[in-house]
Parts: structure tokens; sequence; C-alpha cells
């Protein structure tokens, strides 16, 4: 759960943007709280923070969607092979960025409920 | 001018090369809270909440609620019912739809207001026009799915829209060892590139609803390329996706 520990902690600024009730600086007591469940639009998201010493020590998602269908009817010999690549990080300037919001949206509302709680 | 503000709980950012009014700029962002406050269904007082809760019916509906159904049914039809509006707890919801619909709406703005050169990004959507402000083509980076701060693809949509749909929360399978090796064939996120912004945004989130199978969907659409990132950290792209890649 590495991940997710880093992806918690890397969203506290975006949490607390959402979520005036956390304020920043307040003091979070230790124990596990739950976030809310939030639709994730494939599904729902509920986020579960763990606080020791005042501190967010793990963030994970305690329910993610795991949308799937049966099937799709793709006839794939009909379309032809497609490249595939390893993934890997570019330096390359950039003036945008594109990624995925729809989930990680519902997980910092979720995040930001369970930030809230433990400073309560 | 460029300026960022967080509506629709996301952050959007538009930015303008050419000369422009700080007034038309406020036209753009006011137009994202309209759709809000209509589309919004973390509005108690929104058009979508009142539907969901009968007060309305679609009869009642406004020109844009009609459009954005319109367009959801459709989506919903190309798609073999992969795009859906209604959700796991039966709540009518078209944002999944609504955020590129939008984009395209604040560019249309901007052109009728004769500028050439910017774009809108509406939380990692986006739509770019002209050259950036050192007069080359808009760069836009892909996020990696692993890891929010690394790009892990540079392209150039010279005037195509681009979205991307995915999971990052998905991705803590990867680190898991209790969970079976097969959900490591995840896909943690697809980006469509398409005729224009609404398009790649309706066709990315049907296509990501597919899975594996979402690549080969966008292969079989005319005008439209991909680039989708399994758990694994193997990324498939569609035959011409190439055409818009700079590194």
């Amino acid at each position: 759960m590495k991940f997710l520990k880093r992806l918690g902690l890397g969203l506290g600024g975006a949490a607390a943007l959402m979520a005036p009730q956390a304020k920043a600086g307040a003091v979070l007591h230790d124990g596990t709280f739950d976030g809310g469940t939030y639709d994730a639009y494939f599904g729902p998201v509920s986020v579960e923070i763990t606080v020791s010493g005042g501190k967010v020590v793990d963030a994970q998602a305690t329910q993610f969607p795991d949308h799937r269908r049966t099937s799709v009817s793709i006839n794939r010999q009909a379309l032809p092979y497609l490249k595939q690549e390893v993934v890997q990080a570019q330096s390359a300037r950039i003036n945008i960025i594109s990624g995925a919001t729809l989930t990680s949206r519902a997980y910092i509302r979720s995040l930001a409920d369970a930030l809230a709680l433990s400073a309560k | 001018m460029r300026d960022t503000r967080i509506i629709m709980g996301m952050p959007i950012t538009v930015e303008v090369i050419d000369a422009i009014s700080t007034e038309t700029m406020a036209r753009v962002f006011d137009l994202f809270e309209s759709v809000d406050a209509r589309f919004s269904t973390y509005r108690a007082d929104s058009e979508i909440m009142r539907f969901n809760r009968r007060e309305i019916t679609e009869a009642h509906f406004s020109d844009d609620m009609k459009e954005v159904f319109a367009l959801a049914h459709a989506t919903a039809d190309e798609s073999e019912g992969f795009f859906d509006v209604k959700r796991a707890d039966g709540l009518i919801d078209p944002s999944g739809i609504v955020k590129g619909w939008a984009i395209k709406k604040a560019a249309e703005l901007l052109d009728s207001e004769g500028c050439l050169n910017f774009f809108v990004d509406a939380g990692g959507d986006i739509q770019a026009r002209g050259k950036n402000e050192d007069g080359e083509d808009w760069r836009v980076g892909i996020r990696s799915p692993f890891q929010m701060s690394e790009i892990i693809k540079v392209v150039a949509p010279r005037g195509a829209g681009m979205a991307t749909s995915g999971s990052y929360v998905r991705g803590a399978h990867v680190w898991n060892p209790h969970v079976p090796m097969d959900t490591l064939s995840d896909i943690l996120s697809i980006t469509v590139i398409g005729p224009d912004v609404l398009e790649a945004d309706r066709f990315a989130t049907a296509a990501f609803a597919m899975g594996a199978d979402g690549i080969y969907f966008i292969e079989g659409l005319p005008g439209f390329e991909a680039y989708q990132v399994n758990a694994r950290g193997l990324a498939t792209q569609t035959s011409n996706f190439q055409d818009y890649v700079i590194s």
C-alpha cells in the first residue's frame, strides 16, 4: 500500500482546499477515520486514514470502483496489432498536463472527510 | 493571460496568448460556474438534482440539459451501453460528459472573441488551439498513473481535443501482494485524442469502462487515437497515436 500512502499524503493540500473544516494546522487526533463514500462515476470510492502522533501515517482506499461489464463485441481479428511500450518518465518541456480526475476527485472528497473527522 | 480557478471540484486553467480583456476571461469562468450550478450532483438546487427528486421532468429541461442528455444517450448507443448516466446508487448523473461539453463551450466562447491561440484545461481534459507563447504547438504531458508528479508521454494535439479517464486508486493493486496477479493487467488510464474535447471526453469515459478492450474500441473509431496504460506499466497505443507524439 506504498502507493496509496504516497497519494494520500500528496493530496493533502487538495484535501484542505475541499474541506474548509479541516483547517491547515488543525490538530489531528490519533485513530482511524473513515471518509464518506463518493461516486467516482465508475463506482464508489471511500478512504480511511490512520493518524498517529498527530500525523497521517496511512491512507487506504477501502472501497474503489471495480466496474466491469461482461464483454464488448470487438472484432479483434479485424484490428491490427497495437504497439506496446513500457511507460517511461519524460523530461521534455510541457505546457499542460492531461490526467484522470474522476476517481481522484472522489478520493479527495473522501480523504477530506476523514481528515475533518480526525481534526474534530 | 492565464488564470486558474477551482470550479466543479477541479482546477480549471485558461491560458490565452492573444490580447484578451479581463472581462472575457471572467465570462469563460462564469460559464463553468453556471454549468456547475445546473449539473452538479453536489448541489441540492441544481437542475439535475431537481430532476432526480422528480420536482421537474424532461419536459421542463433547459436547452443545455436537453443537449447534454441527447449527447449522453448518443454516447451510450455508440459505446454499446458502456457510457451510462445512471449511477450505481440510482442517481441520474451526466457528469461523465459535462466536463468535455463545458470545455468545448468555453473554447467556442474564446473563438467568438477572436482568440486564436489558447487552451482550456478542466481537470486534465483539454482543448488547445493555435500555438503557445513560443509560437510552437501546445505541448501536453500525459500524467503517469503511478506517480502524479511524473509525465510519461508528451504530445501535440494540434487543435484536437484530449481527455484522460482513469483511476489512480486502482494503482494500489500493483503493490498489493494479496491481490491476484491478473489484476495487474487492469487498465489504470486511457488518454484519448479526438476531433474536439467533447468527443475525446465522452469516448475516453466509455473506453475506460471497457477495461483492456477500450483501446480496441478507440482503434475502431475513425478520427480518434489513444494511449492506454495498464497496472504493469505497459502502454498500448492506437495505430496513428504516434503522429501526435513529441517524446
